[in-house]
């Protein structure tokens, strides 16, 4: 039995593929974490200072609050309720426009955005709600201005778990980038349903969901040791 | 006349006139502040005292408009917050230091950094003249050794200094301090209080504070408003509303810290026997002058109850005495005598 397995691995000679895809698979959640960390900070601050509890006592300023709130709130829902893998295929024409391909690593990034900004800008509206106690009253009292509210006091005071939202989204994404390889998305998860799926061929199965579980841990332990840095407490 | 008139005005800092809140929630209006007007003169610590849910912090808000009145205004040296654009809204709070409660100092930013971010945010200072100034304050309040440290290492009193170092960074002339020693043990409430007054008078400042304890504003205010339900009660200086409070709530209250007012129970029936509440302040009170009253007049009383003490930098006393007269000439002559030492005499009964 160890001996069938140790000349199985012996004859494993997949690891080209494994390599390329596991760099496949890095490239396409840091690129999309990327992406979805600018704007879903960006969508996330909006929602926050739109919100019910942050509305001004000027009329004018109210309605576009309101406005600008319930449009967003209502595009965040619609598209976290769309399964991602009904989404990949969905926007299959938006992708092709904006990068030219609805495959590989590069047609797998739009979906991954946009599956992932509007949660990411969930969580960081939470974030800043939690976080807030008083922080906005503190800058409206000394006379600060939205921008540098945002900017010197509630990014810096929510760096800690805007920080961990980062993590439990990048975690996710790397779940996803390997859905994105049922549509020939790229990566591992790309590599697991080509070979270990379509194929039967269990090692290669088994060594892309080691590699994935390895890349979390090693994703959860900096972001934890990222977190314990920023908090000042 | 009209000169009169004008010193009178630029005495005054702070003007609230008809001042209310009305706070709706669909059809159901809660009134938080109905018909306020007061002014703030000056360079005078000016106390607005009143239960929980009074009204007290609104209305101090209002002042820097935090919040803003549903009718009347607020005007600031002669100027009227309600009609400044955002952008002069911005500036003129940048010359108002805010205490809060809860410090509310942020957890990521180190002590210098806190009292510095109101001079980044009114952009007037060089980075290095910043740093200076942040030197300068904290040594004001007594943390400059701290200055490198972050809030979650330093204790309460020591958390509220940053507090009040960052709402004197920019110079301000009035200080908002809401429930500022609340938070706040007994020990370290007295040095608070006391680093306020200091600084009160060094940099004569206006402060205007809210607190619903009676001993804060015993030991800080010139002036006092009591407020209750969102109204104003009862106001004026703090030795008249300490020695002769009229309304029920100021009653309470005092009683609360232990400053009783209630008369205490009649002795026997006896007609002749007349129960009278004696109360003095300010030069009066350095005088012997409960002795002298008795001798002047000639007439002997027993002291039923009462205290002697200060009130910020005014000494005070107020004294319940059972004061037995054959007739009403008698008494009228002691009151005559009491009236000429400057001290208050009322009858109880």
């Amino acid at each position: 039995m160890i001996e069938k397995t140790w000349s199985d691995l012996r004859a494993f000679d997949y690891w080209p593929e494994i390599g390329e895809g596991t760099l496949d698979t890095l490239a396409m959640t840091g690129c999309a974490l990327l992406f979805t960390v600018i704007i879903g900070l960006l969508i996330g601050t909006l929602l926050f200072l739109t919100s019910p509890a942050h509305r001004s006592a000027r009329p004018a300023y109210k309605r576009v609050q309101v406005w600008v709130y319930q449009l967003l709130s209502f595009a965040v829902n619609v598209l976290r309720s769309i399964p991602f893998l009904i989404l990949l295929i969905l926007i299959i024409p938006a992708t092709r426009a904006m990068v030219g391909t609805s495959l590989g690593v590069r047609g797998a990034i739009p979906p991954l955005v946009i599956a992932s900004a509007p949660f990411f800008a969930r969580l960081v509206e939470s974030v800043f709600r939690e976080v807030e106690g008083g922080v906005l009253e503190t800058c409206r009292a000394i006379g600060a201005t939205t921008r540098q509210t945002v900017f010197w006091a509630l990014l810096p005071e929510a760096s800690a778990p805007l920080c961990a939202a980062i993590t439990v989204t990048a975690i996710a994404l790397i779940g996803y980038s390997a859905m994105a390889g049922v549509i020939g998305g790229g990566g591992l998860g790309d590599l697991a349903v080509r070979y270990g799926y379509q194929r039967f061929d269990t090692r290669v199965m088994l060594v892309t969901v080691a590699i994935l579980v390895l890349i979390v841990q090693i994703v959860q332990w900096g972001g934890d040791r990222l977190v314990a840095r920023l908090a000042h407490r | 006349m009209l000169s009169g008139f004008v010193a009178s005005r630029d005495r005054t800092m702070i003007q609230i006139q008809n001042a209310s809140k009305v706070y709706a929630a669909g059809a159901i209006e809660f009134r938080a502040l109905n018909d306020i007007t007061l002014s703030v003169e000056r360079g005078e610590v000016f106390g607005i005292i009143g239960r929980s849910g009074a009204g007290k912090s609104t209305l101090l808000r209002l002042i820097n408009h935090l919040e803003q009145p549903t009718s009347g205004r607020v005007t600031i040296e002669n100027c009227e917050v309600g009609a400044l654009d955002s952008k002069q809204l911005r500036a003129l709070r940048q010359r108002i230091g805010f205490v809060f409660q809860h410090f509310n100092l942020l957890n990521s930013k180190s002590v210098t950094e806190n009292v510095r971010l109101p001079l980044q945010v009114a952009g007037r200072l060089a980075p290095r003249a910043q740093r200076q100034r942040v030197q300068e304050v904290l040594a004001l309040v007594g943390i400059a050794d701290q200055a490198d440290k972050y809030p979650a290492a330093l204790s309460g009193g020591q958390r509220q200094r940053v507090g009040i170092a960052r709402a004197l960074a920019n110079h301000p002339d009035i200080l908002l301090c809401d429930e500022a020693t609340s938070a706040l043990d007994p020990e370290t409430t007295a040095a608070v209080l006391q680093l306020l007054l200091d600084i009160q008078h060094r940099l004569n400042l206006t402060i205007v504070l809210v607190t619903h304890s009676m001993s804060v504003i015993r030991t800080m205010a010139d002036r006092v408003a009591v407020l209750d339900r969102g109204c104003v009660v009862e106001s004026g200086r703090v030795a008249e509303v300490f020695l002769r409070p009229r309304h029920a709530v100021t009653r309470a209250l005092l009683a609360e810290s232990g400053f009783d007012t209630s008369i205490p129970p009649a002795a026997a029936g006896d007609s002749l026997k007349h129960m009278i509440e004696l109360s003095y302040d300010g030069a009066a009170a350095a005088q012997p002058l409960l002795t002298r009253i008795a001798r002047e007049s000639g007439l002997d009383f027993s002291i039923l109850a009462g205290s002697a003490g200060r009130l910020k930098d005014t000494a005070f006393g107020r004294f319940t005495v059972e004061l037995a007269v054959q007739d009403e000439a008698q008494l009228k002559r002691f009151l005559s005598v009491c009236d000429a030492h400057d001290v208050r005499a009322e009858l109880q009964r």
